[in-house]
């Protein structure tokens, strides 16, 4: 963007900004449920953005609690430096192939506007984000994770609380509808380097990833319904169709319709959740799955309504936190994907693919300032040299935009497996201020442990990630 | 071509009234809405009390907002997590001036303390930890940061026939009874009956009465969870929770007395 193009923007971006600064009447300094509620972000979250139990009733109760905004505006901005450990790979001929990228970089990960919350009364509330996107040198705008509620509370007769809450609600990324931590939407890390090929620097990781693991994120829109009774049993059923016509704007700025993400009609979406509070503890266990159909490009017709894959995800989540406030603080999580997947001929190496996703995460946090995280993510599946990569036993192979060539090379196992830890630690002087330090560690990368016959290894991948994230 | 522009018209209307019914209640909240008006937010909660009456109202609040943590009726919060204290059939008059406390760490925020816009942009972008004191707030009694974290929010916007509704109202309801509590109850029952004349300390049923149901604005205690009295007992033996008539008859209890208290009291119906 061209200097006087930006400058056209500036007096209104003054005019908007001074209207924000001057209509906010009281000093917390924290987005818009923050400054909605009158809360500390310790009322609602562990650490943001995993939810405390009360945090679990705000959401689920459509963000109404408190007093409705007349600017309701908040932004969030996380940037950091990646240091990858290496950045460029051995190819089979013998040469070295360097990536674009020096192999340490500081990165406007992304920035984010923030909206939403209490609407009109107690039954309608909204979580609007809107994300620019920095990552890989490549700059992008477009909605993000978006969703809209309408409740009801069921309080029968003589009752001094509601028995059962409930709802409708739109969204544009499956499982941002949840409330516990152990859904793809939610799980750890919740930024920093990310896992590649997420744009990151440095040379790619894991090949492979369930669908409902942010395949559909901004891309497939969820009407759904759920309801949540005597806060023990939270019951969901959502559809899920593509994100075109009345409803893209859901998907505003965002890819637009391509090949592979038009899901063929209403695709179904389930969640079952026991959760027990005690004492300052909280336990949840759940499952969720759904059951996907993705059309594809129909070469003849020209029309998306070609051959399609076929997803069959079914998953399992456990959560525990203790969560007394000050000093220590302790959360866990976990949860395991089971994707069985049916391809359309042609799109991969298979007709039928198993793909297993595992994670588990620990947090502590010490008077709320302090902070530990640790994660580990396992990946292990049907071997499918069409589908992950083509590559032959080594450990980045098929990093380079599709120059390597499968067919000339192929004795690629295509296995999937790979796992890796992620370290993190967290220091907030305020509030809404968070330094992290993360690493993340690869044992496994593609089906490989050690070093492939060219010397490449999974740890060439391991990353530093020094950032800041700031919320105002 | 004419179900092209239909679709294209249908489409426009309803993205149209999405985006109208997102911002114009978000415009017309803002209306009669000045910056350092601290009347505003409690204006906007009163537009639904008056519909409502406060005590219909405050109901209202408890049922759908209050529970949450507090549990239904103030009876205790979900797994009776220690954290949020049971307020059935507590003190109407110690609940009143509790919340009048909480919301009196917000009230003169905007008003008082920043009158610029610099001072208050400069508030809102660092996030200001910890600033609730006793110069900045006068009429507060409470600095406790669960005080800060959660109920300084949920007062702020209350209105005084709201609070006094929700006193009424807590004050009224049946209380959860005593439970099992673990610790010293036989040192914690000599305390609370009888003192220790031998440090000076003077039985806490002078005040809290011998059944220790409490008496105007001196608080129950009876069936209060223990964590919560533990922590009350500390905060105002240090002072960030003020009580002045009580902060000088504690200073002499060890961790050891107030947590023996704390399990008696928890234990009485």
């Amino acid at each position: 963007m061209s200097v006087c193009k930006g400058a056209r923007w500036l007096p209104s971006a003054l005019i908007a900004g001074a209207a924000w600064f001057g209509a906010m009447t009281t000093a917390d300094a924290i987005p818009v449920f923050a400054r909605q509620t009158g809360h500390n972000c310790q009322a609602c979250h562990i650490s943001y953005p995993e939810l405390t139990a009360y945090g679990r009733e705000f959401k689920l109760n459509g963000y109404t609690f408190g007093v409705m905004q007349p600017v309701p505006f908040a932004i969030a901005t996380m940037q950091g430096l990646t240091e990858v450990s290496k950045n460029n790979v051995n190819l089979p001929d013998g040469t070295t192939s360097q990536t674009n990228d020096p192999n340490s970089r500081y990165e406007v990960q992304q920035s984010s506007i923030f909206s939403g919350g209490r609407l009109f009364s107690d039954n309608v509330g909204a979580f609007i984000q809107w994300t620019w996107s920095g990552l890989g040198g490549s700059t992008h705008s477009g909605i993000d994770n978006t969703e809209l509620r309408v409740v009801g509370r069921y309080t029968p007769e003589g009752a001094l609380a509601p028995d059962l809450v409930y709802g409708l609600d739109i969204n544009n990324n499956m499982t941002m509808q949840d409330v516990w931590m152990g859904v793809p939407a939610w799980r750890f890390p919740w930024w920093g380097a990310g896992v590649p090929p997420n744009g990151r620097i440095g040379p790619p990781g894991p090949s492979a990833s369930t669908i409902m693991d942010g395949g559909l994120a901004q891309r497939a829109i969820g009407i759904g319904a759920y309801a949540w009774w005597r806060k023990t049993i939270y019951a969901e059923f959502s559809m899920y169709r593509s994100g075109s016509g009345t409803l893209s704007f859901l998907r505003a700025g965002d890819s637009p319709q391509v090949v592979g993400d038009t899901l063929s009609g209403y695709n179904p979406y389930w969640r079952l959740a026991y959760s027990r509070d005690w004492g300052y503890n909280s336990v949840e266990v759940g499952a969720f799955g759904t059951h996907l159909k993705q059309h594809f490009l129909d070469g003849a017709t020209g029309l998306i309504d070609g051959p399609a894959n076929v997803y069959n995800d079914v998953a399992f989540d456990a959560q525990y936190q203790y969560n007394k406030g000050e000093p220590w603080v302790f959360s866990s999580t976990t949860s395991f994907i089971r994707e069985r997947a049916t391809y359309a001929p042609g799109f991969a190496s298979n007709t039928n693919d198993t793909l297993n996703e595992f994670f588990i995460r620990g947090t502590t946090y010490y008077n709320r300032m302090y902070g530990l995280s640790i994660g580990y993510v396992s990946m292990t599946g049907s071997a499918d040299p069409g589908l992950y990569g083509f590559n032959p036993g080594s450990t980045v192979l098929g990093a380079f935009n599709g120059t390597y060539d499968p067919v000339a090379n192929p004795t690629g196992t295509g296995n999937p497996a790979s796992n890796y830890l992620v370290f993190e630690a967290n220091y907030l002087p305020l509030q809404n201020l968070r330094f992290t330090l993360q690493y993340f560690l690869y044992n496994k990368l593609n089906g490989v442990s050690g070093t492939d016959q060219f010397g490449n290894k999974p740890g060439d991948n391991n990353t530093l990630f020094a950032g800041i994230w700031w919320a105002f | 071509m004419t179900a092209n522009m239909t679709r294209t018209a249908l489409r426009a209307a309803i993205v149209s009234s999405a985006l109208a019914a997102l911002l114009v209640p978000w415009v017309a909240s803002a209306q009669g809405f000045r910056v350092g008006d601290e009347d505003a937010p409690v204006a906007a909660s009163l537009k639904t009390r008056a519909e409502k009456g406060a005590p219909e109202y405050a109901k209202h609040l408890a049922n759908v907002w209050c529970s949450a943590c507090h549990g239904p009726g103030g009876r205790g919060g979900p797994g009776m997590n220690q954290i949020f204290p049971i307020l059935a059939g507590q003190s109407a008059e110690y609940l009143e001036a509790q919340l009048k406390s909480f919301r009196a760490l917000t009230q003169d925020e905007v008003t008082v303390n920043h009158e610029t816009y610099v001072e208050r942009w400069l508030i809102n972008i660092t996030g200001w930890r910890k600033v609730y004191t006793k110069e900045r707030y006068p009429d507060a009694t409470r600095y406790e940061e669960r005080a800060w974290d959660f109920m300084k929010g949920a007062a702020r916007d209350l209105d005084d026939p709201t609070i006094k509704a929700l006193a009424a109202f807590f004050s009224g309801v049946s209380t959860p009874g005593g439970r099992p509590a673990e610790g010293d109850l036989a040192r914690g029952k000599a305390l609370f009956d009888q003192g220790d004349a031998a440090k000076g300390l003077l039985p806490c049923s002078a005040c809290h009465g011998a059944d220790a149901h409490g008496n105007g604005p001196i608080p129950r205690l009876a069936g209060q969870h223990k964590d919560y009295v533990f922590d009350q007992v500390k905060f105002i033996k240090s002072g960030i929770r003020q009580v002045e008539q009580m902060a000088p008859l504690v200073q002499g209890l060890t961790d050891e007395d107030i947590e023996a208290v704390a399990a008696y009291v928890q234990t009485l119906n």
